[in-house]
């Protein structure tokens, strides 16, 4: 190499070198700006729970201990003989009257301090109509108030934002408005704007997810400022019950700003809707306005200031952050879980267990088979070993708190040797018990599913079935799961075990539901069964009651679904939150306290 | 070089095009987002009426036409869960990933080169085989187990560090150490590897021989020369960790891109798998154009025409 060639390679040697030197400085400023803008901007941390200077609440009494709440869960007690009563007297003992809710405007909050709360998922929308989730409902119910709400103690239904209701005729309800109310945004809370929610709420244009909770279709408008008609199509007892499941939105927001409706929820509860930011938390602070200030509502009281949802799917986290101090609940532990953390809450739900049979299988067809699958399954030893103890052992698809629930059955008994017999009756009277069955299971339906399914698949086996055990992708298995009984192939064979809630805590929702031959989600089929249930739903009172348990005695004698377990549902707690568990799940703020 | 430059460009819109077609239609195989939005106990004519409302009756030739329309504006549509625009949420969620993935580097680059250069200057050494252990720990290590076990130890029992969610500095320290130890275990080894190759070679000696200290034989020829291959495989590392690490998103509550794309395929959310995958082939095109670009800096022999 020459000088002259020399020289320019030095040059390009230097300037190559400049150039790294330059990149890797420009590289490590720029990572450094990033990072440090990062945290400088990043949103503050969710603070330790901070200890307490509440003042001493005012009015009614919160819920009792957590150690209460797992050794005696009080919304367990049977409200059922409550929930049947004739819907046609007005509940004048059990909420306030018209008359009194036009005394002097109630005193503001003497709320404070701040609760975090974990929650295993994020709500995708904050549209309360839009869910049958179990993450949607807490938050936006203390933001959003319905019509009716239920007890916390006893699961009876008492008033919300009506003070009255009767049902004036088969096909019609009146219900008696709370006066002084108003929404967030200031929009005074009258029968037309409940009219307009509730037209909105389950028109069939928006068809929201919501109305696969309500019977006949139903109309509501405005007698006067206070008075609210909602108009059936059909009869419908049980009106009422649905409408404590639906909160009420502002109908201003609804006609001027309905893009956020899934981010912004406005309504008339207790706590206002501050903030969201996806991914990390929602946060609610008290609502000075509220109508309930001041013992006005005798369900619960503002005692805390700020309210903020965060989201862990993973349990071993949100039961950490209750160990660590970083929060004061976390819903939905394990129960190997609930030792670790200072409190731990157990209480009943209305989730049951089930498994769900092709009953349009060659096998399953014949009432032995059916039989032996249901003895086939050891209840009590899911419910201890697969589930840790919170389950117990289930005889019909819902909890005792639901009208309709027959307290003369008992759960299927195990016993193998007699499940044995059966199959091979069947067997030897021509049934194709080799016929390949499935334990069928959603991916990620609930903790422990896939065991549960593995645990039925065996069982089976042992039994004399011919079964596997199948986790199934959410898509196909929904499609699966709705097809309606006249459209699932013969052959399908699944056994899916599968959670069912009955929120309306009447059992024509699940019958509805599982025992109507015409049902997407059946698969039984009897044209008495579904004759009882046309004739049990203008019921009302004893003869609802008497109705509805004779159609559950016949769904259990029919082997046509085998309940499994009733699960509890389990909450970590600090030491310092005051709550009892409710049975519907809700997770109202006004009813929680901080010592 | 610009043209080099011009090409690559060219050819990574096509790649990501083509990847959001293929995604459009594989979804629209894999099953249908309207009966995962009601319950079991919706009716046909439920199902039906909320497959009209979100398009998803039409023909698919139509809904593929609305589709590239809304492409064609950067608008991929609203999620068909959350109800708002799915390309929002992405991009409220890339800085997220962006600052987990760098932290994550930060932690895991100068450790590994550390570590591989001590384990490769005195190779067979006990130095080395400790190293080698802790390398391959990192590699074969459930990060899943980790982040519980660090969120346990950390968190729990000393009460150092938060155990999930975003913030400040703090918040980030417990998620980027579960995700650095991958990357710092497989980067160090290479680092070894190739270095113990370089440092066999006879430019070394003459560097030496030339009386040059061994700080500057190491770091100023022979890692220089061992960088290429250390540099694509952290550009690899890099690229998985843009994707998305969804077992560390999800232990920690961190609201990156990984935890929502494996949302948006749950629900079947097709705008927001879309634009999910259109934000992620970006950030990796531009990342891979950013390793090839540096060949050419490192390495005088590399040239692009």
């Amino acid at each position: 190499m020459d000088g002259r060639s020399q020289q320019r390679h030095a040059a390009r040697r230097v300037s190559r070198r400049t150039v790294l030197r330059l990149g890797a400085l420009l590289g490590m400023s720029v990572g450094s700006a990033a990072l440090l803008s990062a945290c400088q901007s990043a949103p503050a941390a969710p603070t330790a729970a901070p200890k307490t200077d509440t003042k001493p609440a005012a009015a009614a009494a919160p819920a009792g201990s957590p150690a209460a709440a797992a050794s005696s869960p009080a919304a367990a007690s049977s409200p059922a003989a409550a929930a049947a009563a004739s819907p046609a007297a007005s509940p004048a003992a059990a909420a306030p009257s018209g008359a009194a809710a036009q005394a002097a405007p109630a005193k503001p909050s003497s709320a404070s301090g701040k609760i975090v709360l974990v929650m295993s998922a994020e709500p995708p929308s904050l549209e309360n109509w839009k869910s049958n989730l179990a993450d949607h409902h807490p938050i936006t119910r203390n933001v959003q108030e319905a019509l009716l709400n239920r007890n916390p103690k006893t699961a009876e239904l008492v008033g919300e934002l009506a003070s009255a209701w009767q049902q004036t005729s088969p096909t019609t309800w009146r219900f008696t408005l709370r006066d002084g109310v108003k929404f967030h945004s200031g929009t005074p809370f009258d029968a037309e704007a409940a009219a307009i929610g509730i037209n909105w709420t389950w028109s069939k244009e928006n068809n929201f997810g919501i109305r696969t909770s309500i019977g006949p279709e139903f109309e509501a408008k405005a007698i006067d400022k206070q008075t609210l008609e909602i108009t059936t199509a059909a009869p419908d007892p049980i009106l009422a019950s649905r409408l404590y499941f639906a909160p009420l939105p502002d109908p201003a927001q609804i006609k001027n700003d309905a893009a956020s409706l899934p981010t912004k929820p406005i309504g008339t509860g207790p706590y206002k809707f501050v903030e969201w930011v996806k991914g990390q938390r929602i946060v609610l602070t008290a609502n000075p306005d509220w109508w309930g200030h001041g013992g006005k509502d005798p369900n619960g009281q503002v005692k805390i200031q700020d309210t903020e949802f965060v989201f862990r799917p993973e349990s071993a986290v949100r039961a950490s952050m209750v160990q660590a101090g970083e929060a004061d609940f976390a819903r939905f532990l394990a129960a190997d879980q609930c030792n670790a953390v200072p409190g731990c809450l157990k209480a009943p739900s209305l989730e049951t267990i089930f498994l769900r049979l092709d009953t349009m299988h060659p096998a399953m067809a014949d009432i032995r088979v059916r039989k032996a699958i249901a003895l086939a399954i050891d209840r009590q030893a899911v419910g201890d070993r697969l589930f840790g103890g919170a389950g117990r052992p289930a005889s019909q698809l819902f909890a005792s708190t639901v009208t309709g629930y027959n307290p003369d059955l008992k759960p299927y008994p195990y016993d193998l040797e007699q499940a044995k017999k059966l199959v091979a009756e069947a067997k030897a009277a021509g049934i194709p018990v080799d016929m390949q069955l499935t334990s069928a299971t959603r991916r990620g339906i609930y903790a422990r599913h896939d065991e549960f399914s593995e645990y039925t698949a065996n069982q089976l086996k042992l039994i004399g079935l011919n079964a596997k055990s199948e986790v199934v992708e959410p898509t196909q298995h929904a499609q699966q799961f709705s097809l309606g009984f006249a459209n699932i192939p013969k052959e399908r064979g699944w056994i899916t075990n599968n959670p069912h809630s009955n929120e309306i805590m009447d059992a024509s929702r699940t019958m509805q539901g599982y025992y109507r031959s015409t049902s997407a989600a059946s698969t039984f089929a009897d044209p008495e069964v579904d004759k009882a249930i046309d004739a049990a739903l203008p019921l009302t009172g004893d003869a609802r009651q008497k109705a509805l348990q004779a159609i559950t005695q016949t769904f259990y004698d029919a082997y046509a679904a085998i309940p499994v377990i009733h699960m509890d549902l389990i909450h970590g707690a600090s030491k310092r939150l005051q709550w009892t568990p409710r049975i519907d799940g809700f997770l109202l703020v006004k009813e929680m306290g901080l010592s | 070089m610009i043209a080099y430059l011009a090409r690559r460009l060219v050819g990574s819109v096509l790649v990501i095009l083509g990847l959001i077609v293929i995604v459009f239609f594989v979804l629209n195989m894999l099953g249908d987002p309207a009966r995962l939005m009601l319950s079991p106990e919706a009716s046909q004519e439920q199902y039906q009426a909320l497959r009209s409302q979100l398009g998803l009756d039409d023909p698919l030739y139509v809904q593929f036409g609305r589709f590239l329309a809304g492409l064609a504006r950067g608008d991929f549509g609203l999620s068909l869960w959350q109800n708002v625009p799915a390309l929002q949420l992405v991009l409220d969620r890339l800085p997220n990933t962006l600052y987990l993935t760098a932290a994550t580097m930060v932690i895991a680059v100068p450790l590994a080169v550390g570590l591989g250069v001590a384990a490769a200057l005195r190779p067979g050494s006990s130095v080395d085989r400790a190293i080698t252990v802790v390398s391959l720990g990192g590699i074969s290590v459930a990060n899943f187990w980790l982040g519980l076990m660090l969120i346990l130890f950390f968190s729990v029992q000393l009460k150092w560090l938060p155990t999930s969610g975003i913030g400040g500095v703090s918040f980030v320290i417990l998620p980027a150490l579960a995700l650095a130890l991958r990357p710092m275990g497989r980067i160090g080894q290479l680092t070894r590897s190739t270095l113990l190759e370089e440092m066999n070679k006879l430019y070394v000696n003459t560097a030496r021989s030339k009386g040059l200290s061994e700080q500057t034989v190491i770091w100023g020829h022979a890692l220089r020369n061992a960088a290429l291959p250390i540099i694509t495989l952290t550009g690899d590392e890099l690229a998985g960790l843009l994707n998305g690490a969804v077992v560390i998103e999800t232990i920690f509550a961190w609201p990156g891109l990984g935890s929502l794309l494996i949302e948006g395929i749950d629900h079947r959310d097709l705008p927001l798998v879309q634009a999910s995958l259109f934000v992620v082939a970006v950030t990796v095109v531009l990342l891979n154009l950013l390793v090839d670009l540096s060949y050419a800096l490192l390495d005088p022999r590399v040239r692009y025409r």
